[in-house]
């Protein structure tokens, strides 16, 4: 493999800077068709086939680049190439920021372009990546496949000797599809990080029972009635003591919009907490309501009702770090009854070691085994409870 | 002489810091009776164990203490691999600091301490203007572009100030026999808890004080290719 060295530089005034990562899996895929291939199976990837498979899978190229033309104000956008996206590049992120320097205890910045809403404490990695495992939570999984504010957002922090409190405010539009992957598959468990171009793909069972041909996608980052959304958050944190950070977010959406395919009103409350345990342990979780509504006071109106949470202990000591994680997810749709049900509930638990043996290598072992009971399953010939097991070693060479 | 080590991140570091306060130590020789005796001070941390990098601080219980030597070149803070070196540095007030940025990029170096608010972009290679710092005090210095960047700056209104060794230990000297508070500070100090002090009588013979921290964990950790850059 090509190592890399991370690039950074001045021109004049302006600097810039290149970093980014390879990502390497090899892997024992669950049995079950995953949601990118039109299954209701909750990972990434799978066997190709009604039997776990063993792949091995060039996964990712991420690349983050910077330039900062005065020291206030930086562009960054992140590109990846990916064998299982619809183009070969495209982008996750791409956003600039004005954070000028203040000298008093009150400090604002302003973000606007395309980012992911600061909901989770759980990745805070390079691309938006998790550091203690490779797959992130169910809670966080879904906000990568759905959610990306695209539009402005003002930050005001105030800083006193040992505490912080950050009040977040932001408006955004193009998120109006935001909520139908988790009301039409429901919860995942896996890093397929929705590109700002992509088209995802939707359950085949959607075709099935309605008789229309499949595969069918949907639109994501898009705008369907002219209406931006907004959230709100507030982040409080002490010197290496702990965080938490609450947000509330409403894309405002007319659910009878239509652009295509009918919009979605997705609207949900986070709360995460993060709590140094000791000098190696570190607490993390999060927990998330929310509904999602179709076609609002027409006779097919849907609204499904989503709740995650996770509760995750890390230890970390020199080059290895180690993490176990609890997901507990649930869906419940209150639609016509004579329509499929959409509910489902179900859990997870995921371990991961992790070593770092070199600045520019990480070698992460992790293994997931989630249960799931969805009635949808029934409708295209599979049980509905499904348990199913995915081993994942990860090389990522940073750069 | 004046015991003391800093707490350092590089070798350089512990150079710069220790050479610092040995000449700082000069100052204070100057100040001392015929009859000086010393202060053996060991800080622990709650689970006992010897705390590095702890800032002594003594004074007379009553009254002022000797007025510090103020050295008439500054203090250099660098900027070393997006850290500053070293993490905790120790002036007398009336004493200066310039920042030396030995990285490839802009550092925009700030505080908005109520001691002293300054902030000053220093580029790659340049030295910034001292400041002066003429209140005493504890100031946290960052960067506005490298958020992971801080450092520590002690103004010291005492020459007996000193920073404790690897073994949580800091010998004082010079002081006249009497009675003096002992004070100690660390950058890992629990929030809320303030700065734990104690009264100790010095005798010509000398004397010793041993005092108690709760820390918060070390989470300190440089530039990481892992972590978002933004």
């Amino acid at each position: 493999m090509l190592v890399l060295g991370a690039a950074s530089g001045s021109a004049g005034a302006t600097e810039f800077d290149l970093r980014g990562f390879a990502d390497l899996r090899l892997l024992r895929a669950g049995a079950e068709k995953a949601w990118q291939h039109g299954g209701l199976g909750k990972f990434r990837w799978d066997g190709g086939g009604d039997t776990p498979g063993l792949l091995a899978v060039p996964q990712e190229l991420s690349l983050v680049g910077s330039v900062r033309p005065v020291p206030s104000v930086s562009a960054t956008v992140h590109l990846r190439v990916a064998p299982d996206q619809d183009t070969v590049v495209d982008a996750i992120e791409a956003f600039a920021r004005w954070r000028p320097v203040s000298t008093s205890a009150w400090r604002f910045s302003v973000r606007g372009g395309a980012f992911f809403p600061p909901v989770s404490l759980e990745n805070d990695g390079i691309g938006w990546t998790t550091l203690w495992t490779l797959t992130p939570s169910a809670i966080n999984s879904w906000v990568g496949e759905e959610l990306r504010t695209i539009g402005g957002e003002v930050s005001l922090t105030w800083r006193g000797e040992t505490d912080r409190i950050t009040l977040t405010g932001a408006v955004f539009g193009w998120n109006d599809f935001a909520g139908i992957l988790v009301a039409y598959k429901g919860w995942g468990l896996h890093d397929r990080f929705t590109g700002l171009f992509e088209h995802p793909r939707l359950a085949d069972e959607i075709g099935v029972h309605s008789n229309t041909p499949n595969p069918k996608t949907t639109q994501m980052f898009s705008e369907a009635d002219d209406r931006p959304g907004v959230y709100g958050g507030i982040t409080w944190s002490r010197d290496d003591a702990a965080r938490v950070t609450m947000l509330a977010y409403d894309n405002l959406a007319n659910s009878n919009a239509s652009k295509g395919q009918l919009a979605w009103r997705t609207r949900f409350l986070s709360v995460g907490a993060e709590v140094p345990l000791g000098d190696a342990f570190t607490l993390l979780t999060q927990a998330m309501a929310g509904d999602t509504t179709l076609a609002e006071g027409q006779a097919g109106q849907s609204v499904t009702d989503f709740n995650a949470g996770y509760l995750l202990l890390g230890w970390q000591e020199g080059d290895w770090r180690l993490a176990g994680r609890v997901d507990l997810f649930a869906t419940r749709e209150r639609g016509p009854r004579n329509r499929v049900e959409l509910s489902e509930h179900g859990h997870a638990l995921t371990l991961a070691v992790t070593w770092r043996p070199r600045d520019w290598l990480r070698v992460t072992g992790e293994t997931i085994r989630v249960n799931a009971d969805r009635a949808q399953r029934e409708i295209v010939g599979v049980r509905r409870e499904q348990t199913e097991t995915q081993v994942q070693l990860g090389v990522r060479v940073l750069f | 002489m004046l015991r003391a080590i800093g707490t350092v991140l590089s070798s350089a570091a512990f150079t710069a810091c220790l050479s610092f306060v040995a000449y700082w130590s000069l100052g204070g020789r100057a100040v001392l009776s015929q009859n000086a005796a010393g202060l053996s001070v060991r800080v622990t941390d709650a689970s006992g164990h010897g705390a590095d990098g702890a800032v002594v601080v003594v004074r007379p219980e009553s009254g002022s203490p000797p007025a510090v030597t103020v050295p008439t070149a500054p203090v250099t803070i660098g900027q070393t691999n997006e850290r500053f070196v070293p993490l905790l540095t120790i002036i007398p007030v009336g004493g200066s600091v310039v920042f030396g940025n030995g990285d490839r990029t802009n550092h925009h170096v700030y505080s908005f301490s109520p001691l002293n608010r300054f902030e000053m972009l220093v580029p790659p290679d340049a030295v910034s203007a001292p400041v002066v710092f003429d209140r005493a005090g504890v100031l946290a210095i960052g960067c506005n572009i490298h958020d992971g960047m801080i450092a520590h700056l002690y103004v010291a209104d005492s020459p007996w100030t000193a920073t404790t060794d690897a073994e949580g230990r800091a010998r004082l000297d010079g002081l006249a026999p009497g009675r003096y508070k002992v004070t100690v500070w660390h950058p890992r100090l629990r929030p809320g808890r303030g700065e734990p002090e104690v009264t100790v009588d010095v005798t010509a013979a000398g004397g010793s004080a041993a005092l108690q921290l709760t820390l918060t964990p070390d989470r300190r950790r440089g530039p990481d290719r892992e972590r978002a850059p933004y």
